[in-house]
């Protein structure tokens, strides 16, 4: 199991609907709207291939995204797999 | 909280730290639960030079987090980065020497392979010459490697035949801004992307290739809303998401664009004239011109003519000048859509002139800041002097003085560098192809998939004593290799790398190197003692110690680094040179008020003086448009163009050993306008081939509104479907940068 995070950057007053449609994918918790729209996001996928499409998925597929930014990743199990 | 509820709270403090916002952890907590220790590094994927935090437990690198005190990414990465962990271990690591024996590769040791590949090159230097060899390094090779190596085959060999993949993506970067402001690499740096009003996107698909960037201007964005986006480029990209004006002209003949809002400037008089009169000159190319004469040239480039030429829309000229004109602020961005070009130097200089006549240069807000792709094409190729007709520490092969200094830091008799530039890369694989280089040295790099019309260079790749030195196999270019010798991957070596802002950053060594995989730095002085030139050498124990030799060729250089000794950049988040001392801040802005070599004697006054140029004014150039080398014709009634796309670095040689990564996107494609689709009856996902004068290839076409019509777009990463065997091998005369970005191509249903 991977753990990665993100920054969700939405359209300035659309930080809420977006969270919204966010918290409905799975293995995805969202830790809340700060400074503005941005929304802090942290998915467990099993491998980078989930997350790269997560994020190609929140892009393309969420209205108002207009940003994803990874900033960390966990890869430590699959070291030890 | 369980172990995986750690996790993910770690993993969301890191994002809120990011952000400047605190949440749970601190991450000094974390790190002490976790067993992890955090290291300072860069990433080794692209030119945009992220600050990357890397994890390490138990001697393994186990997580990455971006690095939030990085002025560069604040924290954010993008997923390619994510990626390095999986590269560092990947199956298709070289962990060995291999030897070619009876036609096959076969292990070898250390010792065997270095010796074949000394006595090879001793017996062709002896025979046909120093010329008879050569080198092939790379943007992704450490300052310090590229440093040995130039030291090596141009001091002590004495051939210039020396070259590196960045003639390919960025020398008509290079000849823009030495010809414009007589010196190399940007005036200003990232910094300016968060003041700036303006942004104009040329062939740049910023969004998926340098990402954080794109992220940045983002920022920007939506704090104001009434900044300015403006894209030129032939193809639609996800950067179009933040577009406020998308120019898509037919490719190649964007010059005329870029005169139509010279000329608007200057006519609806949005240019800073107190600048111009102060610190511009004005040329045709070949002498002088008065800005008068520069206004008549422009006069034939209406909105309408530029329209016409790049079958673009009038209005959207108009605007983007306007735009562009009245704003107090502007960056420019470009990649290899501007210099993968026959007049790749040209359309720079254009970029620039838009600049230099509005005053948008060296000041907060302004730039004209070319992009690059590769991690340490800035720092180690351009600065290192990785080229055939340069040295280290931005000087010139054929100016005497700058030998003699260079041979005296290498201390080598100066007779020694071959005065006369060599070879550059087309010009050397074509010698490699014609026989008369015999023996090559490829470091970290691709050629044999990264060359233009390809098949004209790969049997001379195969026939040459090829000698490789990389970190996977297999890859186009090792399967050619006589030698193969492993090389050490980023975090198994340390180094300094220097990205698109003039900024150098030092990455550690944080693991063992995999299997007998060593620093190329070692290998190269390897070679040298086995070639007899061992003494000049022997003085690197370290990277360290190559770094200190290497920082006395910036010595009171435009590219001073003085001031950036290991011992400061372990501790800083780089610094932008010029940092002469080491208690300089370093640069954000050139030849300008806090640029230490501004000459205020000389400025009397005047905001800039470009100290590259004798008279310290840079040139605003009246270039002719042209169109591409190859235009379409009945026959071949496409443009071709091709270039990245976000799941792929450069060959794959990194990416494409992650299965993850190979599968992100279906297998090779070309993109066709849905109009063109309709008409030549092609359906999405149907066969068709792309037909150039120098080849075909069997594709799966991708039916989409992102190339506007009469384009195809393929991506150039497949080594199975070399979109180089396509692109034409014709080059900038200036700068020798091929034009992989356009050709005639036909495309038909299979
Ligand atoms: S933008 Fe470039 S340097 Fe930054 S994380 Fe992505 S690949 Fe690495």
């Amino acid at each position: 199991m991977l753990i990665s995070s993100m920054i969700v950057k939405t359209r300035p007053g659309k930080a809420e609907t977006v969270l919204t449609q966010l918290q409905k994918i799975p293995r995805v918790t969202t830790y809340g709207v700060h400074r503005g729209n941005n929304i802090i996001v942290v998915a467990e996928i099993h491998d980078i291939k989930q997350l790269e499409n997560l994020t190609a998925f929140i892009m393309e597929s969420i209205d108002d995204v207009l940003s994803v930014s990874p900033t960390y990743i966990n890869f430590e199990d699959e070291i030890q797999e | 909280m369980d172990r995986r509820e750690f996790l993910k709270a770690t993993a969301a403090s890191a994002a809120a730290a990011s952000i400047g916002v605190d949440l749970f952890l601190k991450p000094s907590q974390a790190d002490a639960a976790a067993g992890v220790t955090w290291h300072k590094s860069v990433c080794r994927f692209c030119g945009v030079g992220c600050g990357m935090m890397v994890g390490v437990k138990d001697g393994k690198v186990v997580s990455v987090k971006g690095d939030k005190e990085s002025t560069v990414n604040r924290g954010f990465l993008c997923v390619k980065g994510f990626y390095l962990y999986k590269v560092i271990t990947a199956k298709s690591r070289l962990r060995y020497p291999m030897i070619r024996k009876n036609g096959k590769l076969v292990r070898a040791s250390w010792d065997e392979a270095m010796d074949l590949v000394a006595t090879k090159f001793r017996e062709v230097i002896d025979r046909y010459g120093p010329d008879a060899v050569a080198f092939y390094g790379s943007g992704q090779a450490e300052t310090e490697e590229t440093y040995i190596a130039n030291k090596l085959f141009k001091g002590h060999i004495g051939t210039n035949n020396f070259e590196g993949n960045p003639r390919l993506c960025m020398a008509s970067a290079v000849g823009g801004y030495l010809t414009t402001f007589g010196a190399d690499e940007p005036v200003g740096s990232y910094d300016d992307l968060d003041e700036a009003e303006v942004f104009l996107i040329v062939g740049s698909n910023t969004a998926e290739c340098h990402p954080v960037l794109f992220d940045r201007i983002v920022e920007r964005k939506t704090k104001d809303p009434h900044i300015k986006i403006i894209i030129i480029d032939p193809r639609k990209t996800p950067t179009d998401r933040v577009a406020d004006l998308h120019i898509q002209p037919i490719p190649g003949y964007d010059l005329a664009i870029l005169h139509a809002m010279a000329r608007i400037i200057v006519k609806e008089g949005y240019t800073d004239e107190q600048f111009i009169k102060e610190s511009v000159n004005f040329s045709d190319g070949k002498k002088k011109i008065s800005y008068e004469e520069y206004k008549q040239f422009l006069e034939k480039f209406t909105p309408e003519y530029a329209a016409k030429v790049a079958d673009v829309n009038p209005d959207d000229i108009v605007k983007a000048a306007r735009w562009f004109g009245q704003s107090p602020t502007a960056v420019t961005l470009w990649t290899m859509g501007v210099n993968q070009r026959t007049r790749g130097v040209w359309l720079n200089n254009l970029i620039h002139n838009l600049h230099l006549l509005t005053g948008k240069i060296g000041k907060p807000g302004c730039d004209s800041l070319s992009l690059t792709g590769q991690p340490n094409a800035c720092g180690g190729v351009r600065e290192g002097g990785g080229l055939a007709h340069i040295l280290p520490g931005h000087r010139k092969i054929v100016n005497p003085q700058h030998r003699k200094e260079i041979a005296a830091i290498w201390k080598v008799p100066v007779s020694n560098i071959n005065p006369k530039p060599g070879k550059h890369t087309i010009a050397l694989f074509e010698a490699v192809a014609k026989g008369e280089i015999k023996a090559l040295y490829v470091m970290c790099t691709n050629p044999a998939q990264s060359l233009p019309n390809l098949k004209k260079f790969l049997k001379g790749m195969k026939d040459v004593f090829l000698v490789v030195a990389d970190a996977f196999h297999p890859t186009e270019t090792t399967k050619l290799a006589d030698v193969l010798l492993p090389a050490a991957f980023w975090s198994e070596k340390e180094g300094v790398y220097g990205c698109t802002e003039r900024r150098s950053q030092y990455m550690p060594k944080l693991v063992e190197p995999l299997g007998e995989a060593r620093w190329d730095g070692d290998i190269l002085i390897d070679l040298a003692r086995r070639l007899g030139y061992g003494k000049n050498f022997e003085h690197f124990k370290t990277p360290e110690d190559v770094w200190n030799e290497y920082l006395l060729t910036t010595k009171g250089r435009d590219m001073d680094l003085m001031g950036a000794p290991y011992w400061r950049l372990k501790k800083v988040r780089g610094l932008r040179w010029p940092v002469p001392t080491t208690d300089h801040p370093g640069t954000r802005h050139r030849f300008t008020e806090g640029d230490p070599l501004f000459p205020k004697d000389k400025a009397k006054g005047r905001r800039m003086y470009f100290y590259g140029k004798p008279d310290g004014r840079a040139v605003v150039f009246a270039r002719p448009d042209k169109g591409p080398e190859e235009p379409t014709d009945a026959e071949y009634p496409f443009a071709l163009t091709t270039g990245r796309v976000l799941e792929h670095f450069h060959t794959m040689t990194m990416t494409g050993t992650v299965p993850q990564l190979v599968r992100a996107v279906p297998g090779p494609y070309v993109e066709i306008n849905p109009k063109d689709a309709a008409r030549l009856g092609i359906a999405d996902r149907d066969t068709v081939k792309v037909i150039t004068r120098r080849g075909e290839l069997e594709l799966t076409a991708r039916v989409i509104d992102r190339p506007r019509e009469k384009t195809l777009f393929v991506p150039w990463h497949w080594s199975e479907k070399l979109a180089n065997l396509l692109t034409i091998d014709a080059f900038d005369p200036g700068s020798k940068e091929p034009e992989y970005k356009v050709c005639a191509a036909k495309i038909v249903k299979v």
